[in-house]
């Protein structure tokens, strides 16, 4: 009897959980490496990975033919969904997204299994039973509590629900998939740390290599993260990017360890310690992910992210009990090899900064973490439910970003065990001569510029501890510039100090090199090194953008046409309001636009007297599901942002309220983030001299992430014109970007 | 994996295409989903038979056996640290004194890695030699017989000038 496509699909589900079991028996049978069952175990992962494919393949299908039969096509999908939007709804609801998940972690598990031909025999069994694990959990998961395959009770229906409005934006096409990556990818050095801790192996160097594994996390966490924002300020319309709602909170966590992480590896490699520390912070930083996945996915806590309340909750808590349980037991198991001598001799030293950078960053942690589960505690214990809001998580996080701000900057200005006081002069004095005169400018010229550097609290409360908190960070703008052109200053230095040396050293050799030649060898011999510079770099710009929300101009006018307002040097003149399709003064695309109706409110732009452009905030009210979404108008600029929202409009009156948002900086942190990127790039480059023989497999790798980025650019972009023209050469995404929020000049 | 793996994911690769372009993508996506699940089966079915010694281990499998030793990957580690030490004190992060103290302790640990990891290694090689021996002299190959031995010669004349 043939199988329908639901049944199909469900049986894979099922496959993938013998598979995965199968795989896993054979390579804790393979132990420390016996040769036939290791590469049995190998051909096992690949084949699960290669059948979770086959089961999203078959989803993608299912949402291209729109086969209704499936619950979950027929939740997020309708007949009137472009192509790029049926793939996305692959992820755009719980059940789905659960088996993207497993997809993204096959994915790494393939390209760890394949990473580890011929390195690290005796972990590789575990390394593969460890993951094998995890695919089965989410296996399980998807059988019995989330099938994406399940079928419809009372049959095929004759259109779907259609994905939910606020889903329907490029960003959000992008952004899911980093941000699992992101999470998923910490699995791998989890699974390494299982496997060091059974077998015993628990010295540096398996420590240093997963180290690579944990930057890969960490950048996708990042990029997750920060698209995450984009998405946010543009289609959320408040006007912010970060809102401290406990699910963004739940996306950040495992950021702050697996920062930690990356930096205290190098202690461990250069002093032989931490080793308890860094195990635990992978254990954490996996713990953390499956945590912030639970918060997403139970509904236990509320938010304008999370999926539907479930009964997943459970699950993901026995997982997660798993896992802490079984790191928590081989780290007490394993204490006598993993305790070291080596102590931090001098708080003068790189170690030092280290260890207070990643205090520091736990500290970020556990605040954002306590915060986020208040609510669930303030229940259980008192019975009420208190939550707490964006100022209070501003007010602190920005102590704890400012501390972490300024360690970055400190911590290359320092040698390893101890700095002499010569040493720590030369080091200190261009950094502190360029923040003292930035300091200097933004104090005297900042207020003349619209940037002050003494930003008085929007409100004060009473208590000696809060006004005296007040009055100290009303500073914070100022000295997170100084910080800022400081932590430029030291990498400048540090590239300078690094090229002149290298240029010394060539010159005594016979074979001197320019600045330009040496600086290019230098970046290339360390890229580890240099790569965090530039990471550090993008780091200056992201804050940047942060502290620009301290300069931030709003204002809500309401508006009757060929009425006039001014703000912060813009002149906004309002046109009229148009209702699209039907206006004649609509485009072409907008009247040919399906499921949809949308209010435009026309405003002419001008900037020091000159036209500057047209924008057109609106309503769009979509027919299935029956939603109003705000589609806010955004002219970016490297100085600042014009951001307006139409919060109401009479369609009798034409009379129209408007949100105006000026926004200075806030494009650095996506300029930020493209500097953060390619700092990683830099950094996980391999040494492809040492390592010949791998030359092709790593070109091979290369070739199939750009073709993947490509192809996911490429999807995004043809979504960013609604109306399906396509993409067209030459148009940025910042250009598309403000096509869409703009939508409209007629 | 497998070469008929590696086959089969090239002709998946090309039958979409040609679908894709002729029927549609939903159609390329199926046959995507096809070419998963057959190399599935194959996958399966390679694993099943190295469980089962059934078949010979793939060159690149029986090359990962070459994998380094532990000693020798701390080694690297250790070395790679060595380098990183004297850049530090190329660009004065740390002084002669530390720079020698550190130096010293990671040379010592270097070398201990390099005889730990020779002396692992030793009774490989000889293992490695008695076979390759065993093997020339029982191959019945009288014509080519003498040019494996001139070309050991000329091998281990070399290394000794090295």
């Amino acid at each position: 009897m043939w199988l329908s496509l639901p049944g199909f699909g469900t049986l894979l589900l099922f496959g993938v959980l013998v598979l995965s079991a199968y795989t896993f028996a054979v390579a804790v049978m393979a132990g420390r490496g016996q040769a036939r069952l290791l590469a049995s175990a190998r051909l096992g992962a690949y084949a699960t990975s290669a059948l979770i494919l086959c089961g999203v393949l078959l989803l993608a299908y299912g949402f291209l033919t729109h086969d209704f039969r499936i619950r979950y096509v027929s939740r997020y999908s309708d007949r009137s969904m472009t192509t790029t939007y049926l793939l996305t709804a692959l992820w755009g609801g719980q059940d789905g997204s659960l088996l993207w998940w497993s997809l993204l972690l096959a994915g790494y598990t393939s390209a760890c299994v394949r990473w580890m031909q011929g390195r690290y025999r005796e972990l590789q069994g575990y390394v593969i039973a460890t993951l094998m694990v995890i695919v089965a959990f989410f296996a399980i998961l998807m059988m019995f509590a989330a099938n994406p395959f399940e079928q419809n009770m009372g049959g095929a229906q004759a259109d779907g629900s259609g994905l939910n409005p606020l889903l329907q934006n490029y960003w959000m096409i992008i952004h899911p998939p980093m941000l699992y990556m992101g999470f998923v990818g910490c699995s791998v050095p989890f699974a390494f740390a299982v496997a060091a801790l059974i077998t015993g192996r628990l010295q540096n160097e398996w420590i240093v290599a997963v180290r690579k594994w944990m930057l890969v996390a960490f950048l996708f966490l990042s990029i997750g993260n920060v698209l995450g924002m984009a998405w946010a300020y543009e289609e959320l319309g408040w006007g912010g990017f970060w809102a401290w709602d406990p699910v963004e909170n739940a996306a950040c966590l495992p950021w702050f360890t697996a920062a930690a992480y990356v930096h205290s590896t190098i202690i461990q490699e250069r002093r032989n310690m931490f080793r308890v520390w860094n195990v635990v912070l992978i254990a954490v930083t996996f713990a953390l992910t499956i945590f912030g996945t639970f918060l997403t996915r139970s509904g236990l806590i509320a938010s304008v992210h999370s999926f539907a309340k479930s009964d997943i909750g459970p699950y993901f808590v026995w997982f997660l009990g798993l896992a802490i349980g079984a790191a928590a037991g081989l780290i007490v198991w394993r204490i006598p090899l993993l305790r070291t001598r080596a102590e931090v001799e001098s708080v003068a030293s790189r170690e030092a900064m280290f260890v207070i950078n990643n205090w520091a960053l736990l500290g970020g942690m556990t605040f954002v973490l306590v915060s986020t589960t208040f609510p669930l505690f303030s229940e259980a214990f008192t019975g009420q439910e208190v939550t707490v809001g964006p100022p209070f998580y501003n007010k602190w996080m920005s102590v704890v970003g400012l501390a972490i701000f300024a360690l970055m900057g400190l911590a290359p200005l320092f040698g390893w065990r101890k700095t002499s006081p010569s040493a720590l002069r030369a080091a200190f004095r261009f950094p502190l001569a360029v923040a003292a005169a930035t300091a200097l400018v933004h104090f005297t010229l900042g207020a003349r510029f619209g940037v002050p550097a003494i930003v008085p609290p929007s409100s004060v409360e009473s208590g000696f501890g809060a006004q005296a908190f007040s009055a100290v960070s009303q500073f914070f703008p100022g000295l997170t510039v100084t910080l800022g052109a400081f932590n430029i200053a030291v990498i400048a230095q540090e590239f300078w100090r690094g090229t002149r040396a290298r240029m010394s050293s060539t010159d005594k050799k016979g074979e001197p090199e320019g600045v330009l030649l040496a600086l290019t060898r230098l970046v290339a011999k360390s890229r580890r090194r240099y790569g965090g510079y530039v990471v550090h770099l993008g780091v200056v710009g992201m804050f940047l953008g942060f502290v620009g929300t301290a300069w931030s101009v709003v204002d809500e006018v309401s508006l009757m046409p060929g009425a006039t307002h001014h703000i912060a040097g813009y002149e906004v003149t309002y046109r009229g309001t148009r209702m699209c399709p039907g206006n004649p003064n609509c485009s072409a695309e907008e009247q040919a636009t399906e499921g949809r109706r949308m209010l435009f409110a026309d405003l002419d732009v001008k900037k020091a007297g000159r036209p500057y452009a047209r924008m057109s905030p609106a309503k769009f009210m979509y027919q299935s599901p029956p939603q109003t979404t705000t589609e806010v108008a955004l002219r970016r600029g490297p100085r600042s942002d014009l951001y307006i929202v139409l919060a109401t409009a009479d369609p009798q009156t034409k009379r129209a309220t408007f949100n105006f948002h000026v926004n200075p900086f806030v494009s650095w942190i996506w300029v930020g983030l493209l500097i953060l990127i390619s700092g990683c790039l830099v950094s996980l480059w391999p040494e492809v001299g040492l390592e010949q023989r791998s030359a092709w497999r790593y070109g091979r790798a290369a070739l199939a992430g750009a073709t993947g980025i490509f192809l996911t650019i490429l999807l995004s972009m043809s979504v960013s014109r609604p109306f399906g023209t396509g993409w067209m050469p030459g148009t940025s995404p910042a250009d598309l970007a403000s096509t869409t929020a703009e939508s409209t000049a007629p | 994996m497998t070469l008929a793996s590696k086959g089969l994911v090239l002709l998946t690769a090309v039958l979409a295409l040609a679908t894709g372009l002729a029927l549609g993508l939903p159609i390329a996506v199926l046959v995507l989903a096809a070419g998963a699940l057959c190399l599935v089966i194959a996958l399966a079915w390679a694993s099943l038979e190295q469980l089962g010694g059934s078949s010979d281990l793939s060159l690149d499998e029986a090359l990962s056996l070459a994998a380094p030793t532990a000693a020798e990957e701390q080694k690297r580690a250790v070395l790679r640290t060595l380098k990183d030490l004297e850049y530090e004190l190329a660009v004065g992060k740390i002084t002669e004194a530390d720079f020698r103290v550190a130096s010293t302790h990671f040379r010592a640990e270097a070398k201990r890695l390099i005889a730990e990891a020779d002396s692992s290694l030793s009774s490989r090689v000889e293992l490695a030699e008695a076979r390759v021996q065993k093997f020339l002299e029982g191959a019945d190959l009288p014509a080519a017989a003498g040019a494996p031995k001139k070309g050991r010669k000329k091998a281990k004349a070399k290394a000794k000038s090295e």
